[in-house]
């Protein structure tokens, strides 16, 4: 008789366990889910933002062959990339009697990630003229 | 012993009305959340991709057209009889095909791409375009074709 009066009780307190673990998982779930969402949001901006700049380094490269002139150039006037941001550098130059070719790779990594790399070349001619390459 | 069942079924009453309130409350939280971070998302994703694609158009357009002369709000992009003129106007992009040389209005363009601000500079060899959307800003260089 005296455990058929506890049962309910215990029910109750085992039903309340399940469903607080019940909420807990799914909210911990969803919020990871939309952590995630973001974080890739995120990502995605940084990646516009250095497509676009590297966009305009391409161009400005194009004219004059040289990687710190057009990093001066792109950066004070479209501004700098985040911090976070590491760019590295792989430039080849060749010369011959006419001119100059030269041949600008650049790779993008944010915390150690490889984000976005390109390759672009110039062809500057003695004498300062160029050709679009 | 009714005592005590009367206590546990009061228990269990107002346990139950707990549980639905912090079912309701999680719930509430959960959608809270979820609308934020999608509300967030998706103006970001707008915003990015209206900087860029804009200043995508602009960049091709001026590196496709013979002519490139800047005005006041925007350009005027010449390719032989036919001119293409590219203004800011009433917080958009918009676009006019006339015939080159004729008088024109800026008005009555096609509407493009809705934008805060669009600036466009020129220097010795290259072009410098500007866009604002909301509160970002997004620049990109194009150099001079061969004209």
């Amino acid at each position: 008789m005296k455990r058929s009066t506890k049962r309910p009780l215990n029910l109750f307190f085992i039903e309340m366990i399940i469903s607080l673990l019940f909420f807990s998982i799914s909210g911990a779930v969803i919020l990871s889910v939309f952590a995630g969402a973001d974080k890739k949001s995120r990502a995605g901006e940084t990646l516009e933002n250095v497509i676009v700049f590297s966009q305009s380094v391409a161009e400005v490269y194009s004219l004059n062959g040289d990687y710190d002139e057009t990093m001066k150039i792109v950066t004070s006037e479209c501004g700098k990339l985040d911090d976070k941001i590491i760019i590295t550098k792989d430039e080849e130059k060749s010369e011959n009697a006419a001119g100059t070719f030269s041949k600008l790779t650049l790779i993008f990594t944010e915390n150690g990630r490889r984000i976005y790399d390109f390759t672009c070349a110039a062809y500057v001619k003695n004498g300062g003229s160029d050709e679009r390459t | 012993m009714r005592s005590y069942k009367n206590t546990a079924d009061t228990i269990s009453t107002v346990g139950s009305m707990l549980l639905f309130l912090l079912f309701a409350v999680c719930t509430m939280m959960i959608i809270v959340t979820a609308a934020g971070s999608y509300s967030r998302i998706n103006d970001n994703y707008t915003t990015d991709f209206t900087a860029s694609a804009s200043i995508r158009y602009l960049s091709n357009k001026i590196k496709s057209s013979e002519k490139v002369e800047l005005s006041e709000n925007g350009m005027i992009l010449q390719n032989g009889v036919i001119a293409n003129i590219i203004y800011f106007s009433d917080g958009g992009l918009y676009e006019k095909t006339v015939a080159a040389g004729s008088e024109y209005e800026l008005s009555g363009g096609n509407r493009i791409f809705e934008l805060s601000g669009v600036e466009i500079k020129e220097t010795e060899e290259l072009y410098k375009i500007t866009v604002n959307v909301g509160e970002k800003t997004s620049s990109a260089i194009v150099r001079k074709g061969t004209e």
